[in-house]
């Protein structure tokens, strides 16, 4: 396992994507900033030919629990993308670029190959999503936010942390997807697919449901209004986790690779 | 003891498609065996097969005695349909990484192979910059890396120039002779094949049609006398009066299939002479592997 793991790392050490996705992530805190100072004061916002009439759109406060909540929600839907991405990139790649081959008759285990791109991805994203919060918390800080307290920032990391987490699972059908697919356009299809019935199921009302809605619910970006999640949500979020892992696995182990 | 490779009754079908039909064969240990046919004729399948890539509809595979599922890879090299590697990584990282799954730590081995496919002068540029000369030697270097015993190679002299192809044929002979390494190759460069295997297999919409040793390419090929000379049609008049059967070729020469113009060329020599048509051009030539193989397939 530690060999197929020093390989991914290297693999990835040495791609660019490690740096989009983390400029992807950085854009994303320092959008959630910039509404903030918008939404501080909209006539300095105004004059400084800045957005403030849509920043005004969010109708909430410049303060830490609306943009830690921004953060979370981030998380939810760049996550699916960026996340998504990084899932596609690492399976889809040894397709697309015909290395497959090359890790079909050795003696690693195809499975452990497998977990190895798993684990290289759960890290990768738990570092965006430190990175993330970190950059959250240097914006907020020097934006001199009010409203701080160590159990709301606490609380509101947590909720970036779960709806990331969540996020990660819901990533694993789109490793299958770029597997099964031999490439990278069916995994980004199966993303772009759970992203908009996401967000169609979860303005249904019926998020808890699907899980693909259930981290958006979790992070509060469906309304104060909507129902939370529940156990069958989290539940279900978990199940398709594994259920992307094991078929993932059983692919790459049983599949014909003739091309 | 059981023969290195052994494959019983392989068969391989994608819907009505047989890509592979009923295939046996033996490959024993330290042999060179050459998978020959045309393209489309189920040498890769084979191979993907040998390799446990694609199961089998019927039939088996074993190497060693032992099932290709899981297998003995750490005994196995190999390089299929060209060679693929990690553009952003440099030849030396690439082979690391396979040097690291295949269980072998040592730099020294990376090294090792660098040195011995030639590859020093580009160790550490990027794989996605190597010509397609270099890409192919990085795909061998990866298969050699490891020492494996059984070497498994579909068509390795893709992309290589006469002197890596020369290269390459006195590396896997020197690997056979010299380590008892197995071989297992494909290729569509006849002549390649005809010099460098102990044993050919002739693939045919995914049957083996015929195997022969490599001696037996020689014996079985044709043989003929080709002459020419300056009076074409004196020529052929006077060995038909002095009983041979002369064949005129589209290359403006005459082809004699007499075993006795074929054992004694210095009597049509004679004959011409003294007919007043002397031969400028007289040599006893054989089929080549390509004819042979087509007269193969053909019957």
């Amino acid at each position: 396992m530690i060999d197929a793991l020093f390989t991914e790392l290297l693999k990835a050490r040495r791609s660019r994507v490690p740096w989009v996705t983390a400029l992807a992530f950085a854009v994303a805190a320092g959008v959630g900033g910039l509404f903030m100072f918008i939404l501080q004061d909209q006539g300095r916002a105004r004059s400084l030919g800045l957005l403030g009439t849509k920043a005004s759109l969010m109708g909430r406060d410049a303060d830490w629990p609306t943009y830690l909540a921004f953060l979370a929600q981030t998380t939810a839907v760049g996550g699916m993308l960026v996340f998504g991405l990084v899932s596609v990139w690492l399976f889809g790649r040894e397709f697309s670029q015909n290395t497959v081959k090359d890790l079909l008759a050795l003696p690693t285990a195809r499975t452990t190959i497998v977990l190895a791109k798993f684990v290289v991805a759960g890290l990768w994203c738990l570092a965006l999503t430190v990175q993330l919060v970190l950059l959250g918390l240097v914006i907020g800080s020097a934006l001199r936010l009010p409203g701080w307290s160590a159990d709301l920032v606490a609380s509101g990391v947590a909720t970036v942390a779960a709806t990331a987490a969540m996020t990660m699972l819901l990533t694993t059908p789109i490793a299958f997807a770029a597997s099964a697919g031999r490439g990278y356009l069916p995994g980004v299809g199966v993303m772009m697919a759970a992203i908009f019935f996401a967000q169609v199921i979860a303005a249904l009302g019926y998020g808890r449901y699907f899980p693909w809605s259930v981290p958006a619910l979790v992070s509060g970006l469906v309304g104060p209004d909507s129902d939370p999640p529940g156990l069958l949500g989290l539940l279900l979020v978990l199940f398709v986790g594994v259920v992307g892992v094991v078929a993932a696995a059983l692919w790459w182990r049983n599949a014909d690779q003739d091309r | 003891m059981a023969p290195v490779i052994a494959l019983r009754s392989l068969s391989k079908h994608y819907g009505d498609l047989a890509a592979v039909a009923d295939l046996s064969l033996d490959v024993g240990a330290g042999e060179i065996y050459a998978l020959l046919g045309l393209n489309g004729a189920g040498k890769t399948t084979t191979i993907r097969m040998l390799l446990g890539m694609i199961r089998p509809s019927s039939g088996s595979v074993a190497l060693w005695g032992e099932s290709v599922r899981p297998g003995p890879w750490a005994r196995v090299g190999y390089l299929v349909e060209g060679p693929a590697a990690y553009p952003e990584l440099t030849v030396v990282e690439n082979l690391t990484v396979a040097a690291r799954l295949r269980a072998s730590r040592g730099r020294r081995h990376v090294d090792e192979v660098i040195e011995r496919l030639n590859l020093t002068a580009y160790a550490t540029r990027r794989a996605g910059t190597l010509s397609l000369g270099n890409a192919q030697r990085l795909g061998l270097a990866k298969a050699l890396l490891h020492k494996p015993e059984l070497l498994i190679l579909d068509e390795p002299a893709n992309g290589l120039d006469p002197a890596g192809v020369a290269e390459i044929r006195s590396l896997v002979r020197e690997l056979s002779r010299e380590h008892g390494v197995t071989v297992v190759l494909s290729s569509h460069i006849l002549t390649e094949v005809a010099r460098l295997a102990t044993r050919i297999g002739v693939i045919h919409h995914g049957r083996l049609v015929r195997e022969l040793d490599a001696g037996d390419v020689a014996a079985q090929a044709r043989r003929r006398l080709s002459v020419s000379a300056r009076n074409l049609a004196a020529a052929e008049r006077a060995l038909l009066a002095a009983g041979f059967s002369p064949e005129r070729t589209v290359a403006g020469t005459l082809d004699l299939a007499d075993d006795r113009a074929i054992d004694a060329p210095e009597d049509v020599a004679v004959v011409l002479v003294s007919a007043g048509c002397p031969p400028t051009r007289l040599v006893v030539e054989q089929d080549d592997l390509e004819t042979f193989f087509l007269r193969v397939v053909e019957s």
